[in-house]
């Protein structure tokens, strides 16, 4: 079911497995996607705690630090290649929109 | 500062119908502090537009108790996303903010809809449950109704019996319907992009208010009826055993959360207390219905042998041998009354006069015996009747005398010719040895019909 769901990353899954390249806590994470993305992309703390815990669950992320109340994170290999492959998914649709573009003719 | 306080008909799932409520509660200066199981906590402050926002925590205990490390971690994260934590009632969570455009608790409508949906399967199981219970009740009364239809239908818990069961049934079932459609009606627009739509609150929730009233009232008249009351004494009676209930199981909840017991210790406490009240409810209930006491003799007969003690009564019966115009004099016949029971559809009441056995050898001597039906709704008069005529083989009579609608005469036994006469809504099926002149049958008809 895991991989079902995950099978394409949404804006913010991609983006939190991207904070967690360096270790972060759960707050720290919101702060660093909103400064990645300039503002553009903003996680609510409801869905980023239910994908930190599903990440975990799934070995993309693992528990690093607890200090008192907060749980650090870091991306794990396993995480780290399911960037990737996300990575190399959204250069092929770009690639793919541009390719359509040149040959279409027009600009949007 | 000044608290106030207000009753609520949210179930755990109208989530955003809560959110509108304590925004215009808001507005109108009222900021929620404490969520307790029917009644929320207000404080009175300056109207402010503040937004709330409920979130669903999986691991939340329906029981409260003190906030998990979980959800204290849950809560950091709110609040540095600038929500404060107000309250939980159920498995909800409630947050508050002030921010003008506060980032959403959920921007993720997919992982939104998942979890509600893993809420959703955790508390669908015990509302199968109670649907089950409620159909077993509802077969178990349909089998009493069979059997024994006319006591069934004057038995003074006929009506929460008829009511209670089918309404609870229909609401469970219709919360769920309710939840199947926002369910597919939410994958449906999360899929195209979009968020879960709103609960389908309203229909459910007046549904849901609705039976309650039902219920309460049949069970108020219920207690009238055990107790004697007038109306308005049985709906205080029965309003005061309910909160009465509600108080023994929800107070040491809410003490025990004041306490900040965790959840283990609450539920634990909860469910033993509601097991005790339900077992002590039920004894009162059954002690109070009892079936009415029995009555004592007027005095007790002994045969002349000694051998045997009767118990003999002296009730004012309606209709009596007497009356009847047999000669009962010097003999120690017993005259024994009661209603049977009585409810608001069928009210039974029977009445017999006999002598001692021991007395019928020593010369003449007479029986009588009759029941009294009176039917309060029109269309159950058939379903008496037929009920009545299906126990003895009665065969259709004409006999003006009588002045009823249906006449029917039974084979009769040794104590007599079978009568069951009918009057509008009043059935009467009376036994006697004595046979009936004009004056007999007047005397019955009056006794009967006044």
């Amino acid at each position: 079911v895991a991989r079902e769901k995950f099978q394409t990353l949404t804006e913010q899954m991609f983006y939190i497995l991207l904070a967690l390249r360096e270790e972060c806590c759960g707050v720290d994470i919101m702060e660093h996607v909103g400064s990645i993305t300039a503002g553009r992309v903003a996680i609510g703390p409801g869905t980023l705690y239910t994908l930190l815990e599903e990440f975990c669950r799934i070995g993309w992320i693992r528990e690093t630090k607890v200090e008192g109340r907060r749980r650090s994170y870091r991306i794990t290999i396993r995480g780290r290649e399911r960037l990737e492959e996300e990575y190399q998914r959204l250069l092929r649709q770009t690639e793919d929109y541009r390719l359509a573009l040149e040959k279409g003719g027009d600009a949007p | 500062v000044k608290t106030t306080y207000r009753i609520h008909f949210y179930r755990p799932m109208d989530g955003d119908a809560v959110e509108r409520w304590l925004h215009r509660k808001a507005l109108r200066g009222l900021r929620l502090e404490k969520a307790g199981q029917f009644v929320w906590r207000f404080r009175r402050t300056e109207p402010a537009p503040l937004t709330y926002a409920v979130t669903y925590f999986p691991d939340a205990s329906v029981y409260g108790g003190a906030a998990t490390p979980q959800q204290e971690e849950y809560a950091e994260y709110c609040a540095a996303a600038g929500w404060d934590y107000v309250t939980q009632w159920h498995r909800m969570q409630i947050f508050v903010t002030d921010r003008e455009d506060p980032i959403p608790l959920e921007t993720d409508p997919h992982q939104k809809l998942d979890t509600i949906r893993q809420i959703m399967r955790k508390d669908t199981m015990p509302l199968l449950l109670l649907l089950a219970l409620c159909l077993l009740q509802i077969w178990l009364t349909w089998q009493e109704y069979r059997v024994a239809p006319i006591a069934f239908l004057s038995s003074p818990v006929v009506l929460p019996r008829l009511l209670a069961y089918p309404l609870l049934s229909l609401t469970t079932i219709m919360d769920q319907i309710a939840w199947r459609l926002w369910l597919r009606r939410s994958e449906r627009s999360v899929a195209a992009g979009g968020d879960c739509v709103p609960s389908l609150f309203p229909l459910s929730r007046w549904l849901g208010i609705g039976s309650v009233v039902v219920v309460a009232l049949a069970f108020c008249q219920m207690i009238g009826y055990a107790l004697q009351m007038d109306a308005a004494e049985a709906v205080l009676y029965g309003l005061g055993t309910a909160l009465a209930i509600m108080l023994a199981i929800y107070l040491p909840m809410w003490w025990m959360r004041e306490h900040g017991y965790g959840e283990k210790a609450i539920r634990k406490t909860t469910l033993i207390i509601t097991v005790v009240v339900v077992v002590v409810f039920t004894f009162g209930a059954v002690a109070l219905m009892g079936g009415g006491e029995e009555i004592e003799p007027a005095y007790w007969y002994e045969t002349a042998d000694g051998d045997r003690t009767y118990g003999i009564y002296d009730d004012p019966i309606p209709l009596t041998l007497a009356d009847l115009g047999a000669e009962t004099d010097g003999l120690p016949y017993s005259r024994y009354f009661r209603s049977l029971s009585s409810s608001p559809l069928v009210e039974r009441t029977q009445a017999s006069e006999h002598c001692p056995p021991e007395k019928h050898l020593e010369g003449e001597f007479h029986d009588l015996f009759y029941s009294i039906y009176r039917i309060k709704l029109p269309f159950l008069r058939d379903l008496c009747r037929n009920e009545l005529l299906r126990q003895t083989e009665f065969s259709p009579a004409e006999d003006f005398r009588w002045q009823a609608e249906e006449l029917y005469i039974g084979p009769g036994n040794s104590s007599g010719a079978e009568y069951m006469a009918i009057w509008g809504s009043t059935i009467l099926f009376l036994r006697t040895d004595i046979p009936l002149d004009d004056a007999a049958i007047g005397a019955i008809r009056s006794a009967v019909l006044n």
